[in-house]
Formats: C-alpha cells, structure tokens, sequence
C-alpha cells in the first residue's frame, strides 16, 4: 500500500516535471506576432465558451442550492440563520465556485482538447504542420492555451452569478428567507479580498486545465489506444492538481491578505 | 434518453436473476476501488486541510471566534465534502476510461461480437461493473471521509490550538452515525450512476478514434451534471431527516 501511494507520488512528481517544461515552452513563443495568433485565440475562446457555457450555468445553479441547504442545516442548530447568505456567498466566491467550474472545464473543454491534439499528433499532423515551416506551438498550443485561461475566468463571473441566484431562490422557496434578509449578511463576509481570491484562484485553475490538457495531448503516443490513454490521465491529473492548487493558493491568499492588511494600518507585525 | 433507463433496467434485472460472476465483479473492484484509492487519498487530504482554513477564516471574520470550527467541519465533511470530491474525481478516473473502454469495443465491433455469440452485452458488461462501482464508491467515499476528517483535525490542532480530544468531543455531539449511514447511500447511488452513464455513451459511440473521443467527453461531461443534480436531491431529501 505504501508502496503504491510512493509510485503514485513519483508519478505525479514526474508530470508536475513536464509540464512545468513544457509551460517554459509555450511562454517561449511569447514573441510571436499577435496578428496571426489574435484571429486563431478568438475562434478558440468562441469555441469553448460556447461549449461549456450551458453546463457551467446548469451546475452553477445546482451547486449554489446544495450549498443552501447543507449551510442552513448547520447553522440552524446555532440559531444563527441571519448569516445564512453572507457565508453561503462567500463560501461560493472563494472557494466551491472557481473549484467545481474548474473541474467542469477539465471534464468538458479539456478532454476535448487532449483528444483533439491526440489525434491530431498520432496521425501526425503535427508533423505536417512542422514540415509546413510552422511553429505547432504557435498554431495549435497557444491559442486553446490563452482561450482556456480566457474562458476560466468568463466562465466563472456567470457560473458565480448563476450559483448566488440559485442559492437566492432555493433560499426563497425552501426556507422562506426574503432575499433582501438574505443579501444583508453578505457584506460582512465578503469584500476585495474574496472577490479578488476567487479570481486568483480561478486563473490559477485556468492555467492547470490549460496545461496539463495541453501537454497531454501534445505528447500522446501510441495509436487511438494512446489518446484514450491520454484524455483519460488529463481527466485525472487536472483534478488532482487543482485539488493540489486550491490549498496552496488558500494558504498563500491568506497570508498575503494578513501582510497587506498589516501594510495599509501601519506597523507590519513580523 | 430512453435507453439509459433501458441499460438501468437490464442491469437492475440481472442483479436478481444472475448470472452473477463474482470473479469478474471482484476483478473491476480491484481496477476501480485500488487503482484509485492512492489519488483519492492524496486529494482528499489536501481538500480537508483546505476545508478547514476557510472555515476558520469565516468564522473568524464573522464571530471572531473558531471555536465553531469542529462541529461546522465535522458536518459538512460527512454530508457534503468527503463525498462530493471522491465522486467527481471518480466520474473523471472511472467514468473516463469505462466510455472509453466500451467505446473502443463497439467501434471494433467487438460488442456486436459478443451480439453474435448470444451474450448480452448489458449483462456481460454493465453489469459487473455496476455492482462493483457501487461497492467501490461507497467503500471510497468512507474511506475519503476518514481521512479528510483525520486532515482537518491536523490541521486545527496544529494551526489553532485544539486538543485532539476536544476536537473529537465535539464533533460527536453534532455528527452521528445517520450522517455516515446518508454519506453510504450517497456514495452507492453515485457508484450506480457512473457505470451506466459510461455504457451508455460507450454503446452508442461512433465509429472512428474522434467517435470514442466524444463518447468519454460526453460521459464525464454527463455525470458529472447528474452527479451535481442528484447530490442537490439526495441532500434536500436528507435535509428533511436529519
């Protein structure tokens, strides 16, 4: 068993290792000339937008009930349901809401795209478009690379949305709180700081699905048995490493938030 | 639409009246319940530790005190936390690569095979997976609750100063043994879905490599949605007991 979860580690210790080079390598092209990549980024970001808006928005909705109820359940045992929409607002700001809209991109737009550039190498069309005098990071990694990075964050402003009216109405229907009584808690609980966390948090994750999807695809080999493989593993490790992300960019957040609150009231208490 | 109630209803049968072939029940046990246990186990841990920080950022914002931290902690890992992150990585681990398996087969033509021989593809292949998955997730989400648990205490007794014991003794006075009994009927009815999900869209894949790309897309894309919904429904359902 321990035997296992150490192979797993290396695992893990050994992708986290390429794609970390192969990010290098995509920061690489910085310098290529915008006027041929803008018109390709916008397709891109067109393309996976659309494809996972009506998901986002459906599971946004749901998300936002389930968090009602759990929350109202806990809360009304200490009397306390006057803070119901300030937490559940927060809790859904800064946390359950850039997580599950993240995880739906992998599953969604992510999988699509290893896939994509999975056949697209085991048939080797990258090739072709090497042997063409172009870059394929320019062509193909880039712009799915920005437009995912893109979506994320659009992504999440209109799943948040969706997400903090659903909780309204469940909140409404279920537990006949006004959401005029509802929304009065929530600016003691939320302000810059969540907002700003939630769209950190959100980028971060953007970047993830971006990569390892990416580099998943990229790299595949194989034949059709390869891409499964491929698209499988991009499906996991996307997962795993926001999981990952999200302590670490919670950890580094609240620090951050205690230097500068420290910083703007005078002394720094070190 | 129709079919998917179709392969539930097959798969339902077949549950009764057999052929039950424990082996190769046993055998997708072990693929799905071992081979995910490692990344479910580091997830889970890191999403405890997490779990308990915002908890007591709020806390800490809203009443200044966190001495609310265990029961708030306690409850929403057991109804909510420790199960809903296993079954989403589930969906995407197992979801994933039964689509794409069952994709594979029918576009190699394999399951019309199978067709030929007089085998029913739903009890050949859904079946053992459905019973196994429902073991496998329940056996997981128990497990992924355990230790996100044991990770939160660390992390509170560590960073805010709880005695291990005090933590434990509250917890028990607002968790009890029906929120573990609701997390197990969670976790089963999530272990029903993400087989038959994936069948479905692996029976119905189209031919070629780009066919069984889409299949696994669509099948992860699907459960994880009915994953979400069902969640909304068990909880509310659960809310009305608890």
């Amino acid at each position: 068993m321990t035997r296992a979860v150490w192979c797993e580690m290396l695992k893990i210790i050994n992708e986290i290792g390429g794609i970390t080079l192969f990010i290098l390598e995509v920061l690489k092209t910085w310098k290529c000339s915008l006027s041929k990549t803008f018109p390709l980024i916008l397709e891109q970001i067109s393309l996976v937008g659309f494809r996972s808006l009506t998901t986002v928005l459906f599971s946004g909705f749901f998300v936002g009930a389930i968090l009602v109820i759990q929350f109202q359940l806990m809360l009304s045992q200490y009397d306390a349901t006057s803070l119901l929409g300030g937490l559940n607002t927060s809790a859904t700001i800064r946390e359950i809401g850039p997580l599950i809209i993240s995880f739906l991109l992998a599953g969604k737009v992510g999988a699509y795209t290893a896939a994509e550039l999975g056949t697209m190498r085991v048939t080797e069309q990258i090739d072709a478009i090497r042997c063409l005098g172009t870059n394929p990071m320019e062509y193909l990694i880039v712009p799915r690379f920005v437009a995912i990075v893109v979506c994320s964050l659009l992504l999440l402003v209109f799943g948040l949305m969706v997400g903090i009216i659903g909780s309204m109405l469940i909140a409404s229907i279920l537990y006949n709180i006004n959401t005029l009584q509802y929304l009065q808690s929530v600016p003691r609980f939320t302000d810059v700081w969540s907002i700003t966390g939630g769209i950190f948090k959100s980028f971060v994750y953007g970047i993830i699905v971006a990569s390892v999807c990416t580099y998943k695809g990229y790299n595949t080999s194989g034949g059709a048995k390869g891409v499964g493989i491929a698209v499988t593993q991009s499906a996991i490790y996307t997962n795993l490493f926001i999981v990952f992300a999200n302590s670490f960019t919670s950890f580094l957040l609240e620090s951050f938030q205690r230097f500068f609150t420290a910083l703007t009231s005078g002394g720094i208490a070190l | 639409m129709i079919a998917v109630f179709h392969i539930f209803a097959k798969t339902l049968m077949t549950c009764i009246k057999g052929p039950h072939r424990p082996r190769e029940i046993l055998n997708h046990m072990y693929l799905m319940g071992i081979g995910s246990l490692p990344i479910i186990l580091v997830a889970t841990a890191f999403a405890g530790m997490v779990f308990t920080l915002e908890i007591a950022f709020h806390m800490d914002t809203a009443l200044h005190t966190v001495e609310m931290i265990p029961g708030f902690t306690g409850q929403f890992v057991l109804r909510e936390l420790g199960i809903a992150i296993p079954a989403l990585l589930l969906v995407a681990k197992v979801g994933a690569s039964t689509a794409a398996e069952v994709g594979t087969m029918k576009v190699t033509e394999q399951i019309d095979a199978l067709r030929l021989l007089q085998i029913d593809p739903i009890e050949y292949l859904v079946y053992p997976r459905f019973v196994a998955s429902i073991i496998a997730v329940a056996s997981l989400t128990i497990i992924s609750i355990f230790v996100t648990l044991v990770c939160a205490i660390s992390v509170a007794v560590l960073k805010y100063n709880f005695g291990f014991l005090e933590y434990l003794n509250s917890l028990t006075q607002f968790v009890s043994d029906k929120d573990l009994l609701c997390a197990l009927v969670k976790g089963m009815v999530f272990g029903a879905v993400i087989p038959i999900i994936s069948c479905y869209y692996g029976f119905y894949c189209k031919a070629g490599a780009e066919g069984v790309g889409n299949a696994t897309t669509n099948s992860v894309v699907t459960s994880t949605i009915l994953v979400i919904v069902l969640d909304f429904l068990l909880t509310f359902a659960f809310s009305m007991i608890l």
